[in-house]
């Protein structure tokens, strides 16, 4: 690609041709104010606030959207500029509520940022604005349309990124307002509670109901991390305030999922309502009660050795590689709380922002590992590919797929798959058999193979990969993190058993079966690393400090015991 | 005396019919035309320096010209959208002579080589939607449009579509969502439509009376049409006159007739011997003229020179009576109310217009409120996405020609003319149209 | 299954959009959930692209409305032949509704529109298909006694 060469206030630098002025600053280090634009969407020039003055135009034009050409001569604070940029943001002031006062986004709020870095003490026009209402019907967030100034962002995070298409505008001009569906209560549509458009509000119009008013810009520290919910890895972005998460917010610069997350992954955390478990618990009498930690061990080596030498330890996906080689400590059969994961292409994942045509084959994105899924909604919506799903039952899915069929009818995915430049096949462990045959009859295809544990792939090359199918053993060691259930093999196999220890960050639903409860940090309480479900190795930091023993500890001290 | 060209045959019965335009002279330039290579037509426009009538007066062959790309579908709009207050002439020429548009649209079509034509018809205009249809089914069955036209290699599809009630959708890319079947906001610019338009191929959009003049062009030739009018804006224009005169209506006039000479000698004049206090010459976004500037010629130049524009050459005159506050009231509600919302300063803007204007005419507040309306003006000059933030700024300053008019109405906290917003007036008894026709 | 609401788009389908959405009104009286869940449905499209598109255009009505609808002109021309606003305000008391309201017999309801492209004309108002011009208090009178009569 051929370079062009321009003036950013006095700055010469050699760009891209076809970038904008905006970018070309951002190359030079130069901040051009914006409202609108945001780097993970594409840009409208609709705010104009981003608005510049470029030599030899008669208007000033806005940076987000101007392309740049040889020898342009761009003033991005002139007289000119600063004036402009004033009038716009008086004119957003005017339009609705922005009493910033009395909004939670007040100190984070980029609106209110712009108003104080351009000078605005005063209200310049009339500002009896229209009242709107607030739709508080989501649980996790609420929208006040009286904050919000139209930007566009969450409606284009929705539809280009999520590819939901969930948001939308109704009426126009004045009377524009940002509505779900068929404006419905945002809590009954089709929202899959993602969060993006919470992320990408510069406003208060979005709030998060778990950190409204929790901590502003200043008060509050990020540190990313990884979440270990599912094998997609998201990067995250952990709001913290006085050692306590917040928020979490999906890291924009992060593989694989570019600032997105699920609802699981973004909100779960900070809307668990299992008991979080801080002592350990040893069962006396059928009652679990309080112990310190040496006791706790004591009673769960005693257990597990009166059980014999049958021991087998079985770890979820929130286990981290650190914590898994440790679990090398203990004796016996080492175990997933889960399926094996199965092989698939590598990296695989951006594979789902370049097939053609996806064939789900017995999973459901739209349930587990959705970011996965929001890649190949927002492929069907925006680069017209087809998705095939192969599944008996119904999934979230169907509405982007021109086709449900039945597993026996695989043949005909494969028929339409044939001609396709990139077919995906998306397959777990579940679906592996049929993918391997389709895949075989298909030589053009990707197959995308998700592992079904968070860990499942760091957890394999520690040495922990067998799936958890039902082994009979006398005494098991679970080391469950934040699970949030028990798969129904090892719920069964641990009802039978003589001795369960388990170590989990919450109580429920291990205390039905343990003899000796061990608590443990969650995902945003350690550091590591991870694995995904294409290989990459990702690093996990501990935003908030614990005195938690961690796994390592247990393992080895326990191992010493037996 | 000038002889009309474009609504030669809008006065004879049932002139809307096939019939009487194929005996009144019509397609016989569409067989002359299509025996012609493409780049002699786009010559040929180019010579008769024709240019586009919807309001930016942009040379019509050189637009002809950027639809450049060979073997692409490429479309034609045929623009019907006339939304501009002030502004009936296109709903004239469709209702009266629809073949006339029809030619000069194949004709069009073929010079650019598009395979397809699209109407796009106001919501609000019942009647022109039918002639549209009918017109179109009678062109089809004479061989005029479809497969191999008139026995040659060139076919042409031509359907109606009809907007649903958004001014907006009269700039060319928001014409072009709205063919999509999306909102009508306009696009970015660049890419020109003439490079990505309708589903993203090459699109030429046209206002109605552009392609009225096409087929007249073919037929008598370049240098004819440039005989018409002036040296920059040539050939026969349509104004339509409203306000207060006494023979409301179209007229047919060479470009550069005196704006004068419009009011006073075709349009009758004021009623009641009153003194004509301001013209708005092109529709409601131009700036209005004084009582003092009737002197200037309607074409493109003379009209700029004066600081207007000549717009639609949709004219509308205010006797001395009239509220230039109320005026400028009435226009910015209306752009309000037709702003797509997208951009800030036209959909914020807008709505303080109305706000400080309904204000100030209602003599609430004191000159500050003025003094706020030009820096609003002002501030949003240039700055909109579209043109139609422009287009009210334009409107808005040549109210201020009037500047002691609003600073009357905050001084004596009513209108000076002792006229309009008071609640409860009732309409005139009798309406100046109504009485207009039996005077002259 | 059939193709999902998101599966197909068809651009060539969406263009006819407002064209589908004039039919649905046409028969529905207005455009109803379900009115708008049909022209989706013919059209290849989901129901909130349909909507989205449909809130934009000041023809399309989302509510029940009267037996004649009657779109007062509210255009420059209008305004300086003393209608519009003033005409607004004659039926509103003649009617006892304001824009957007219908009267409680459901014979009519108000709006108001920008240009009626009838400023030669003027003042003008359409009432369903017809348009009515030159209009006198006189006129307007007799027009909405007239088609009170129709029953």
């Amino acid at each position: 690609m051929t370079n062009v060469r321009v003036t950013i206030d006095g700055q010469e630098v050699l760009v891209p041709a076809g970038s904008t002025v905006l970018e070309a600053a951002r190359l030079a280090g130069i901040k051009i104010s914006t409202l609108c634009d945001h780097p993970a969407i594409e840009p409208i020039g609709a705010c104009r606030v981003c608005l510049v003055e470029i030599e030899k135009q008669r208007v000033l034009q806005p940076a987000c959207t101007f392309p740049v050409s040889e020898g342009m001569v761009v003033h991005t604070n002139s007289e000119r500029v600063q004036e402009s940029r004033r009038f716009v943001l008086q004119l957003l002031f005017s339009e609705r509520n922005h009493f910033c006062m009395f909004c939670q986004m007040s100190g984070s709020c980029e609106l209110q940022s712009l108003a104080y870095e351009n000078g605005l003490d005063h209200w310049e026009f009339d500002r009896a604005f229209t009242k709107f209402s607030v739709d508080a019907s989501r649980k996790y967030f609420a929208m006040d349309h009286n904050r919000c100034i139209l930007c566009r962002r969450c409606i284009r995070a929705c539809d280009e990124l999520v590819g939901n298409g969930t948001l939308g505008l109704k009426n126009r001009g004045a009377n524009t307002i940002i509505i779900a569906d068929l404006d419905v209560p945002f809590g009954e549509s089709s929202c899959v509670s993602c969060g993006t458009c919470l992320q990408i509000c510069p406003t208060g119009a979005l709030m998060d109901r778990a950190s409204a008013y929790m901590g502003a810009k200043n008060e509050i520290t990020r540190v990313k991390s990884r979440c270990m919910a599912c094998s997609v890895g998201c990067g995250v972005e952990l709001v913290v305030r006085d050692n306590r998460v917040i928020r979490v917010e999906g890291d924009w610069e992060a593989a694989p999922n570019k600032g997105l997350l699920c609802e699981i992954g973004r909100f779960h955390p900070l809307h668990e309502e299992r008991h979080r478990l801080r002592k350990p618990l040893v069962r006396r009498e059928g009652i679990l009660v309080e112990a310190t930690w040496e006791e706790a061990l004591r009673a769960a080596a005693q257990g597990l050795k009166a059980a014999g030498q049958e021991v087998c330890t079985v770890a979820s996906g929130f286990v981290t590689n650190e914590e898994a080689a440790a679990l090398q400590a203990l004796p016996g059969a080492k175990a997933l709380m889960g399926s094996a994961p199965v092989a698939g292409d590598g990296s695989c994942l951006g594979v789902l922002d370049e097939a053609d045509v996806y064939i789900m084959v017995n999973t459901d994105l739209a349930k587990d590992h959705q970011v996965a899924g929001f890649a190949i909604k927002r492929s069907v919506r925006h680069r017209g590919a087809r998705l095939v799903v192969l599944s008996d039952q119904p999934t979230k899915m169907d509405d982007w797929a021109i086709a449900r069929w039945t597993l026996a009818e695989a043949d005909r995915a494969v028929r339409l798959a044939a001609e396709a430049q990139m077919p995906a096949i998306i397959y777990t462990p579940e679906g592996a058999a049929l993918a391997e045959t389709l895949a075989a009859q298909l030589p053009r295809a990707k197959r995308v193979a998700l592992a079904p544990l968070g860990n499942a792939l760091g957890l394999a090359q520690a040495g922990i990969s067998q799936g958890f199918d039902g082994q009979k053993a006398a005494a098991y060691v679970v080391v469950a993190g934040e699970a949030p259930a028990m798969p129904a093999p090892l719920a069964s196999a641990l009802d039978k058993a003589d001795f369960v220890v388990a170590q989990a960050s919450y109580r429920e639903p291990w205390d039905q079966v343990a003899d000796v409860l061990l608590p443990m940090p969650t995902t945003f309480e350690k550091s590591g690393t991870m694995v995904n479900t294409e290989g990459h190795a990702y690093a996990l930091s501990a935003a908030v400090k614990v005195t938690l023993p961690s796994v390592q500890e247990m393992a080895a001290q326990l191992g010493s015991l037996l | 005396m000038f002889e009309p060209v474009l609504l030669k045959r809008a006065s004879l019965p049932r002139s809307e019919t096939i019939e009487v335009y194929m005996a009144n002279g019509g397609y016989q330039a569409l067989p002359k035309a299509l025996e012609m290579k493409p780049a002699e037509l786009i010559d040929l426009v180019k010579r008769s320096k024709l240019r586009g009538r919807g309001g930016a007066g942009f040379p019509t062959g050189l637009k002809w010209g950027f639809m450049t790309p060979e073997n692409v579908t490429k479309y034609l709009c045929v623009n019907t959208d006339e939304g501009e207050p002030g502004t009936f002439k296109d709903r004239e020429l469709v209702e009266k002579d629809p073949h006339q548009i029809i030619e000069g649209a194949i004709i069009a079509a073929y010079a650019v080589g598009a395979q397809r034509a699209f109407v796009y018809i106001r919501g609000e205009f019942f009647l022109g939607v039918k002639r549209w249809i009918k017109a179109i089914a009678d062109a089809y069955a004479r061989g005029f449009l479809g497969k191999n036209i008139l026995g040659t290699s060139y076919s042409l599809d031509m359907s109606v579509h009809r907007g649903a009630g958004a001014y907006i959708c009269g700039e060319e890319t928001a014409m072009i969502e709205s063919l999509e079947g999306k909102r009508g906001e306009p696009r970015l610019k660049p890419p020109y439509p003439a490079q990505i338009g309708y589903l993203r191929q090459p699109t030429l959009v046209h206002n109605v009376e552009t392609l009225a003049n096409v087929p007249h062009i073919v037929n008598r030739g370049a240098e004819w049409y440039a005989s018409i009018g002036t040296e920059q804006s040539t050939g026969p224009k349509v104004f339509c006159v409203s306000g207060h005169v006494f023979r409301r209506g179209v007229y047919e006039l060479p470009m550069g007739t005196p704006l004068h000479e419009i009011i006073y000698t075709h349009a009758g004049g004021v009623p009641g011997g009153k003194k004509v206090k301001a013209v708005i010459p092109g529709g409601a976004s131009t700036p209005l003229l004084t009582g003092d500037e009737l002197d200037v010629t309607m074409d493109f130049e003379s009209l700029a020179a004066v600081g207007s524009a000549l717009g639609t050459g949709a004219i509308i005159v205010m006797d001395e009576d009239t509220c230039i506050v109320d005026v400028a009231r009435r226009t910015a509600r209306f752009f309000a109310h037709e702003s797509c919302g997208r951009c800030t300063p036209c959909r914020v803007g807008t709505q303080q217009a109305v706000r400080l204007l309904e204000r100030i005419e209602a003599g609430e507040g004191d000159s500050r409120l003025i003094d706020q309306l030009v820096d609003l003006v002002d501030g949003m000059a240039g700055k909109t996405f579209c043109p139609m933030g422009d287009a009210l700024v334009a409107a808005l300053r040549g109210t201020f020609k009037f500047m002691e008019e609003f600073h009357a109405h905050v001084a004596l906290k009513r209108c000076p003319l002792g006229l309009p917003y008071q609640e409860g007036a009732p309409i005139r008894e009798k309406a100046p149209g109504a009485s207009t026709h039996a005077a002259a | 299954m059939e193709a999902g609401k998101f599966a197909v788009q068809d651009p060539a389908k969406r263009a006819m959009v407002l064209t589908a959405l004039f039919i649905a009104q046409e028969q529905f009286g207005y455009l109803s959930p379900q009115a708008i869940a049909r022209v989706a449905e013919r059209l290849n499209m989901a129901p909130e692209d349909v909507y989205e598109t449909a809130t934009f255009y000041s023809m399309f009505r989302f509510k029940p409305v009267g037996r004649h609808v009657i779109q007062v002109c509210e255009g420059l021309s209008c305004h300086l032949a003393g209608g519009a606003e003033r005409l607004v305000e004659y039926l509103q008391r003649t009617l006892g509704i304001g824009p957007g309201e219908t009267t409680l017999d459901g014979m009519f309801t108000l709006q108001t529109v920008q240009c009626l492209a009838s400023c030669g004309t003027s003042p003008t108002m359409r009432i369903d298909d017809t348009l009515y011009e030159s209009l006198t208090t006189d006129k307007v009178d007799m027009i909405l006694q007239a088609l009170r009569g129709e029953g």
